[in-house]
């Protein structure tokens, strides 16, 4: 199931029940435990025993909120990695089921993407042997404030259910007053939030990297950084190697582009909560419009025109590679220019990374001189895709052009008229469900 | 570590047996809450129980985190393949209830892969 395109509520409601084994702070928060997005039910179980489904895991609540709370920093704010590998790190930060205490949580996995945290729930595997099997495999996207306020409130119960049970598992109260603290102290919350989007636990970032970033900031932008960090942690040279290059790529040589940037376009807006592929859409419709270009895609010497750079300006330069795993552009300060630094090395690569760079100087804060198009998963990567998707690949143009035949050798010619990847084309189809989904991994 | 394998020692759960074993826990076993069995470790000796916990302490797979003089966890990985994981119970005597670590725990792959460097040495 599929709840990925609107915003879901969160709640994590215990019902407290006698104990009599275990250690104190386990027998003080056993509970019947409901995890729910709207009426997606992760804590959804069959037991091995009687064949019964209920709603609720019996469980101890105390390991979930100390699950929660040493980890609030990663899950708030580190996304799923560049790598597309969870390192071992990475797992137990975000899967539910590193609570442990020997207990059997559900698979559960939260990543954030900034404006929101996404919440993936898989059922247990068929003959696990355990003592309950979890029923729901879903996805779902949960707003930041409302999963700020499920976990606080969970958090806020347990530790009021352990003081009534004489005060044990005071260790819990201890961490959780920590994190409060620092998500208040404005300085404290940006060294916390950058640290975890480098996929590091509290304390863990060296200090002189944290310090590089954080001086960094004033040049690229907050934001800008936020987006970096990320894509730095999974750098095979390490990340103070990958700061250097980083630096060295934005003072160094690229691609000097014009972009005009019509009044009905700075003022194109969507409503609050519109998914970042909606937005991302519905800006290429506006920019199209507005720089008036054919629907039916993008060839190489409007690009060109259109940034007002030589065509092969958009070709790929195999003697020029920055070291970096991402692309960045660089605005100048007189807001009409940008130095475009690519990261692909190849022609359809080069010209999608050229429409996302176009999306973040449409839509990024006017504060970040830097614009880095990543392979994370946050909400301004995403909306970045999707813009350059629908710019160069216009979905009702491909849709006419695939003509009903979706075989591979279609799709390579697909990819070829418009001038993107296979992966693009697949891409654009499945996110408006005229392929399944399965198609595109394969 | 080899000072903590000596001194620790196995107390045991019911919430985390089916088959009671030889554990002599009351009651034997108790399956109220949703926990992983030893039974799938097929562990079902208290003897075994304890190689397992010391074998544990003394390749250092134990936890950062500590309780008094004690780490909170204990890993290793039983006779079957299956990681299971011990945690503190009793702070004074530095006694552990174990359990296996089921499926979807992701700290099982990383048991497994130093249970294996530490008896390949």
């Amino acid at each position: 199931m599929e709840r990925g395109d609107m915003p879901v509520g969160f709640s994590i409601d215990a019902q407290w029940q006698a104990c009599q084994h275990g250690l104190a702070e386990d027998r003080a928060t056993a509970a019947k435990l409901r995890i729910a997005f709207d009426e997606l039910v992760a804590t959804r179980v069959e037991s091995d025993w009687s064949r019964e489904v209920q709603d609720r895991v019996h469980v101890s609540a105390y390991p979930l909120a100390m699950w929660f709370a040493a980890n609030w920093w990663r899950l708030r704010w580190e996304p799923y990695p560049a790598t597309g590998v969870p390192s071992p790190s990475w797992r137990m930060a975000h899967e539910v089921a590193a609570a442990g205490h020997g207990f059997l949580w559900p698979r559960l996995i939260f990543a954030s993407d900034g404006p929101t945290v996404e919440a993936v729930c898989h059922a247990s595997r068929p003959n696990s042997g355990e003592p309950v099997r979890y029923l729901s495999d879903f996805r779902c996207a949960v707003p930041a404030t409302s999963f700020e306020a499920a976990v606080d409130d969970f958090v806020a119960d347990v530790i009021a259910q352990l003081e009534t049970r004489g005060g044990v598992g005071q260790d819990l109260s201890t961490l959780w007053e920590e994190v409060k603290a620092e998500r208040e102290d404005p300085v404290e919350s940006v060294r916390r939030r950058l640290e975890a989007r480098l996929g590091c636990d509290p304390d863990e970032a060296p200090e002189e990297i944290l310090a590089h970033l954080l001086e960094l900031s004033g040049e690229a932008g907050e934001s800008a950084l936020d987006e970096i960090a990320p894509a730095l942690s999974g750098s095979a040279t390490g990340i103070e190697d990958a700061i250097r290059k980083t630096v060295v790529a934005a003072h160094g040589k690229g691609v000097r582009v014009a972009v005009d940037l019509p009044s009905a376009l700075h003022q194109h807006s969507v409503p609050d909560g519109t998914p970042p592929w909606d937005r991302g859409r519905s800006l290429a419709g506006a920019a199209r419009k507005a720089w008036r270009l054919p629907s039916d895609g993008i060839s190489d010497e409007e690009l060109a025109r259109l940034l007002d750079a030589p065509k092969k300006a958009f070709l790929p330069d195999s003697a020029h590679n920055p070291g970096i795993p991402f692309g960045l552009a660089v605005r100048e300060d007189d807001g009409a220019h940008l130095k475009l630094v690519f990261g692909k090395r190849n022609a359809p690569g080069i010209r999608f990374e050229a429409a996302r760079f176009l999306a973040d100087h449409l839509t990024a804060p006017k504060s970040d001189a830097w614009l880095p198009a990543t392979r994370t998963k946050t909400v301004r990567q995403k909306m970045q895709r999707a813009f350059a998707a629908e710019l160069l690949c216009p979905i009702d143009a491909l849709d006419s052009f695939m003509n009903g035949d979706y075989s591979d050798d279609r799709m390579e010619e697909a990819a070829d008229h418009f001038g993107v990847s296979v992966l693009t084309a697949k891409s654009q189809l499945a996110n408006h469900d005229l392929i399944p989904p399965e198609i595109v991994r394969v | 570590m080899d000072s903590i394998s000596t001194k620790v020692g196995y107390g045991g759960n019911p919430m985390h047996k089916r088959s009671p074993g030889d554990f002599k826990l009351n009651p034997p076993s108790d399956g109220r809450q949703h926990k992983t069995l030893c039974d799938r470790a097929k562990v079902f000796t208290r003897a075994e129980a304890t190689r397992l916990l010391k074998q544990g302490a003394a390749y250092g797979l134990v936890s950062d985190a500590m309780k008094g003089d004690w780490p909170k966890n204990i890993w290793a990985v039983a006779q079957n393949g299956e990681p299971v994981e011990a945690i503190l119970e009793n702070e004074t005597q530095g006694i552990y209830h174990g359990y296996s670590m089921g499926d979807s725990d992701p700290m099982a792959a990383s048991v497994r892969q130093r249970w294996s460097a530490a008896t390949c040495r």
